[in-house]
């Protein structure tokens, strides 16, 4: 690459207290190159790309842009360079049609807006760049992969050169993603540069031509992508080998299920209300579902939550759902981890301690001449800890201290710390760094052996794809397919997820 | 028949103008259980300056201003200092329920109302009247149409999108609650020096909270929201034409009237309430 760098970090340091944010960081991001930045959770990524966005303010280090020295203050004087960045979670107002999200605080006009005119100065933008969003419909209408195609439209609205993305493939499906890394490839061939933050290695491997690692708040090392492997950028990663996930003792079979859900539908008025569900799962067996989101995986969980009526059948543990109470059912070995883990797997301001003892606070170790014992509490929590490597590893900070990784070790050690006999999981190791991930996929496979069935929806095919023994797909309320995982392909799954294939 | 007509727009206009004013705070996503107490401070601000000038015009701007500090102080309370939205409006709810009375003593002798002020120092009935039926038209302008009204609905549903976009959240709601205090206390002042002539102590007898009601039974929306005014009105006047009305022989009972309004009010929002939509940020801080 003969070109002078078009962004240029020079010994980039941020701390918080005692932690190193951003230590040191130095790389270069080249005009007209689709630039990658991978690493775990909390490496610094984000960090990096928000003190170059004017978000945060660097404690030391240097920033040049086209070889000049920069200091942004806000996002806005960053816009003006040229530089624009998609956040993790949108910026946008959903009750506004695409249009007026567009315009949004860089109005055309002072005072009278000219709809037809906007509408169309937008239209010839979207063309040339070949989006095709219907501009009049509000954004609460749109898919996520299309929201986030009016993210990039704003970007381009206000004429940026750099696109920065955030964790862009997050909340996609897998077709939503190629589609967007194929739109992003061809806004690089327009003349944009494009820098996208990721921890996905896929990813990276197969779309960026430079790749920077971070681990710890440092830069590990900028290459180019084409040569490297999935095992070397993996060990780039995390500093070490990736352990490959062990062969799992199947638990002997046993015909008498766990899970028999038998005609099951739901009445209320949501959008994808479950239609005439079949799912049969037995002892010590893993059964994924997979869907895109919003098909009926939220009405599935309540139901087995039993916050939602149904009609049909639903045996769980042999006793219909709709005979047993939440509370006798969790006695009986039923464990949750729920799809929002800040909201309805944990009390963020509550002690580590005490979220640990949520819906076990009955049990006798925990108490003391009948009262809650807060020393027995502590030193459960400390050894729980230990054992699920949470880290910082204090049972009296709040778990709004935790980051998101070790807040859901915490709510796993909790609900796998009694004996489960069904686990129903709900994305376990979404925003989760890739260390965590191998550790609760082991433990899955620990649980399973031990005879636990396991209910796992979620949204990563990969993880479905390696930990379960049969998969169902969800699409519009209704269970559309089932198959044994060994017969199944990435791809079949996305095409019976999408429709694509019925 | 024209007796009901005129007597429902005399009493909707207030509740118009107040509830266009919060309609517009509570689309910028500030709740403005406050207009009550705007409407009484600009009741008795216009009625004292009308006593001591005879100048309508100057009374009614004012008003105007003292209406706009008061949603200034909402403004301060909610956006700068980030205190809850409806501690702040009940604050000062109660601030505007207390200061007219102690300084009507302290000015006038009297805590319970101001001086009578001469018919040629009122405000004309139906210059307000029409200002409060082409003010609907004027909002939903506003609100959809220009830069200002789009900003606004942001600050109201999507305030992380605004401030991304470079835009102050607090700037626009602080504009937003200014001029809807002013209109809220165009509807204060016509209480006090147009419908009547002096200011009487809690004369507004809840207007400002029919007035939420009415936004909330018009969805948010500005047209709506001028109807349900309208409505609101014409249950207020509905007694006062029913009372001594008596059909082939019977007469109502007076307190069965005289519970219309209310009977109507409630039957609508509980029918109502629970399909309209607020703004999704309304509230927050």
């Amino acid at each position: 690459m003969n070109h002078s760098p078009l962004i240029e970090f020079k010994k980039v340091s941020k701390r918080y207290g005692s932690i190193s944010a951003n230590d040191q960081v130095s790389f270069a991001i080249y005009p007209r190159t689709f630039h990658g930045i991978i690493g775990e959770n909390g490496a610094g990524k984000s960090t990096i790309m928000k003190i170059l966005y004017g978000l945060i303010k660097p404690d030391s280090g240097e920033i040049f842009h086209n070889g000049h020295q920069v200091v942004f203050k806000t996002p806005q004087e960053a816009i003006q360079a040229g530089i624009g960045m998609v956040h993790q979670h949108f910026m946008l107002v959903p009750t506004l049609s695409v249009w007026e999200n567009v315009i949004l605080g860089l109005e055309p006009n002072r005072f009278h807006i000219d709809q037809s005119s906007a509408i169309s100065r937008i239209a010839s933008l979207q063309n040339d760049f070949g989006f095709n969003l219907n501009l009049s419909a509000p954004v609460e209408s749109l898919s996520l992969g299309e929201q986030q195609q009016v993210e990039i439209l704003k970007l381009l609205y206000r004429e940026a050169r750099i696109l920065i993305l955030d964790e862009p493939t997050a909340v996609l499906t897998p077709q939503e993603v190629t589609v967007l890394f194929d739109k992003l490839t061809s806004l690089k061939e327009q003349g944009k540069t494009i820098v996208v933050i990721s921890h996905k290695l896929k990813e990276i491997l197969n779309y960026t031509q430079t790749v920077t690692v971070m681990r710890s708040g440092k830069v590990i090392a900028t290459k180019e992508t084409i040569d490297l492997t999935e095992e070397d950028l993996s060990q780039l990663i995390m500093g070490r080998e990736r352990s490959p996930l062990r062969k799992r003792k199947l638990f002997p079979v046993n015909t008498q299920p766990v899970l028999k859900l038998h005609q099951l539908s739901t009445s209320t008025k949501s959008a994808h209300k479950l239609n005439n569900i079949n799912l049969d799962l037995y002892p010590g067996r893993i059964l994924g579902i997979a869907g895109i989101e919003g098909q009926g995986q939220q009405e599935l969980v309540d139901v087995l939550c039993q916050v939602e009526p149904f009609t049909g059948t639903a045996l769980l543990f042999d006793t219909p759902l709709n005979a047993t109470s939440a509370y006798s059912k969790r006695q009986a070995g039923f464990s949750l981890i729920p799809p929002d883990r800040q909201k309805e797997g944990l009390i963020l301001n509550f002690s580590n301690a005490d979220n640990f003892i949520l819906g076990h606070q009955d049990e006798d170790r925990f108490r003391k001449h009948g009262f809650l014992s807060p020393y027995q509490i502590r030193q459960f929590s400390q050894t729980l800890m230990d054992r699920f490597d949470v880290r910082p590893a204090n049972p009296t900070l709040p778990a709004r201290a935790l980051s998101g990784g070790n807040q859901q070790k915490l709510l796993i050690a909790r609900e796998t710390s009694s004996e489960v006999k069904f686990l129903l999981a709900c994305h376990p190791t979404r925003g989760v760094d890739i260390g965590s991930i191998e550790f609760i996929h082991s433990h899955f496979l620990h649980l399973a052996e031990k005879g636990a069935s396991i209910l796992l929806i979620s949204s990563d095919l990969d993880e479905l794809l390696t930990l379960t023994d049969s998969i169902a797909v969800i699409r519009e309320g209704t269970i559309v397919f089932e198959s044994a995982t060994s017969n199944l392909t990435l791809k079949e799954l996305g095409l019976w997820m999408t429709g694509a294939k019925t | 028949m024209i007796e009901l007509i005129q007597s429902s727009l005399r009493l909707s206009t207030p509740l118009v103008f107040a509830a266009l004013g919060g309609l517009l705070c509570e689309r910028a996503g500030v709740a403005t259980i406050c207009l009550e107490g705007v409407l009484l401070i600009s009741a008795f601000t216009a009625a004292t300056v009308d006593v001591f000038t005879s100048s309508p015009l100057t009374s009614i701007l004012v008003g105007m201003i003292a209406g706009s500090a008061f949603m200034g102080l909402h403004a301060l309370l909610t956006q700068k200092a980030k205190a809850d939205h409806i501690i702040s409006g009940v604050a000062i709810n109660i601030l505007a329920a207390g200061l007219p009375p102690l300084l009507s003593q302290a000015w006038f002798g009297s805590s319970t109302n101001t001086p009578s002020v001469p018919s040629n120092a009122r405000l004309s009935e139906p210059a307000i009247i029409a200002a409060a039926l082409i003010l609907p038209l004027a909002m939903h302008y506003l609100i959809y149409r220009t830069s200002f009204g789009l900003r606004l609905r942001s600050a109201g549903d999507g305030p992380e999108a605004l401030q991304t976009s470079g835009i102050s959240v607090g700037r626009v709601r602080t504009l937003a609650l200014l001029l809807g205090g002013a209109l809220t206390s165009l509807g204060g002042s016509y209480l006090s020096i147009g419908h009547s002539s002096q200011f009487l102590r809690d004369m507004t007898a809840g207007s400002g909270f029919i007035a939420l009601a009415a936004i909330i039974f018009g969805k948010w929306r500005p047209i709506p929201v001028f109807l349900a005014s309208l409505f609101f009105g014409f249950t207020e006047a509905l007694p006062m034409i029913l009372q001594g009305v008596t059909w082939r022989g019977l007469s109502l009972p007076v307190q069965w009237i005289q519970a219309i309004p209310y009977v109507l009010t409630l039957g609508i929002l509980v029918t109502t309430v629970g399909s309209a939509r607020p703004p999704r940020a309304i509230g927050s801080k």
